[in-house]
């Protein structure tokens, strides 16, 4: 019976994190935590919504130009997938638009000018560059606090990660 | 047709990058330390009805603390520049 009930957990906390993991605040509803939800994917949704608008689909979701903010992106999978398969769509019509198979190498010089030029005006340059790679990177690790969260709410039947901290607290305050 | 050119609009600003007004890049700090605070603040409390004068507090904590940070660094730059 004891057995069978770890094994529910188990299931409930695989399933809140990967629900998490697909979109911020989703394994919170799915636990029934319907204001956690909603500030979970405001507080995560909004900065990758931004980032990406401003860093543009191209190179925002791209792990041959930015592996490291892809990497950090993967926390928000159900959005960092799709923005990866728009980007690469989008490197294919670059490549078309200048008649290329695939992306010249520096070496020589007229494709890879003709490459930039077109790549250009999907491109972001600084300042909006970086304000969007720090935007992206921060939705992505949040989104990891999360399904922390998620996992820990569906493991302890609803506390936070962090409910040491909040149970000695409600100890020291009495209540 | 709304949620159509809505839809459109959005994947118009994710395809062609957004420019930020001269002046916002600093602005752009206060939005994700607000969405920093508000996760922060999430994962340490039972429902979301205790959230919002800690979310305030820790969003008071992270912007005080990074302008502390700013005017430190701006006088060692204006030692280093007097000293050095």
């Amino acid at each position: 019976m004891t057995v069978a009930r770890e094994g529910d957990k188990t299931a409930r906390a695989i399933g809140a994190g990967l629900l998490t993991w697909i979109l911020p605040g989703a394994g919170h509803l799915w636990l029934g935590h319907r204001g956690l939800a909603l500030v979970f994917f405001a507080a995560i949704s909004l900065p990758y919504g931004v980032g990406m608008a401003l860093g543009g689909l191209l190179d925002s979701a791209n792990p041959r130009t930015n592996p490291w903010l892809c990497l950090a992106e993967v926390g928000v999978g159900g959005y960092t997938i799709p923005a990866y398969v728009a980007s690469q769509s989008l490197e294919r019509r670059v490549l078309q638009e200048v008649g290329l198979r695939a992306p010249p190498d520096q070496a020589f010089r007229d494709d890879y000018g003709r490459y930039m030029e077109a790549r250009a005006k999907y491109m972001s340059f600084y300042p909006e560059s970086d304000v969007a790679q720090i935007y992206l990177a921060t939705a992505g690790l949040l989104n990891l606090l999360a399904i922390l969260d998620a996992i820990s709410r569906a493991q302890t039947g609803g506390l936070p990660t962090y409910h040491r901290e909040l149970l000695a607290a409600q100890r020291e305050g009495g209540t | 047709m709304t949620g159509l050119t809505g839809a459109l609009t959005i994947a118009t600003w994710l395809v062609q990058p957004l420019h930020l007004p001269t002046g916002a890049r600093l602005w752009m700090l206060l939005p994700l330390v607000a969405c920093v605070a508000a996760v922060y603040r999430a994962t340490r409390v039972r429902t979301a009805g205790e959230m919002p004068w800690a979310t305030v507090r820790t969003f008071l904590s992270i912007v005080v603390g990074m302008a502390l940070i700013a005017v430190a660094f701006y006088v060692v730059h204006l030692a280093a520049r007097r000293f050095f």
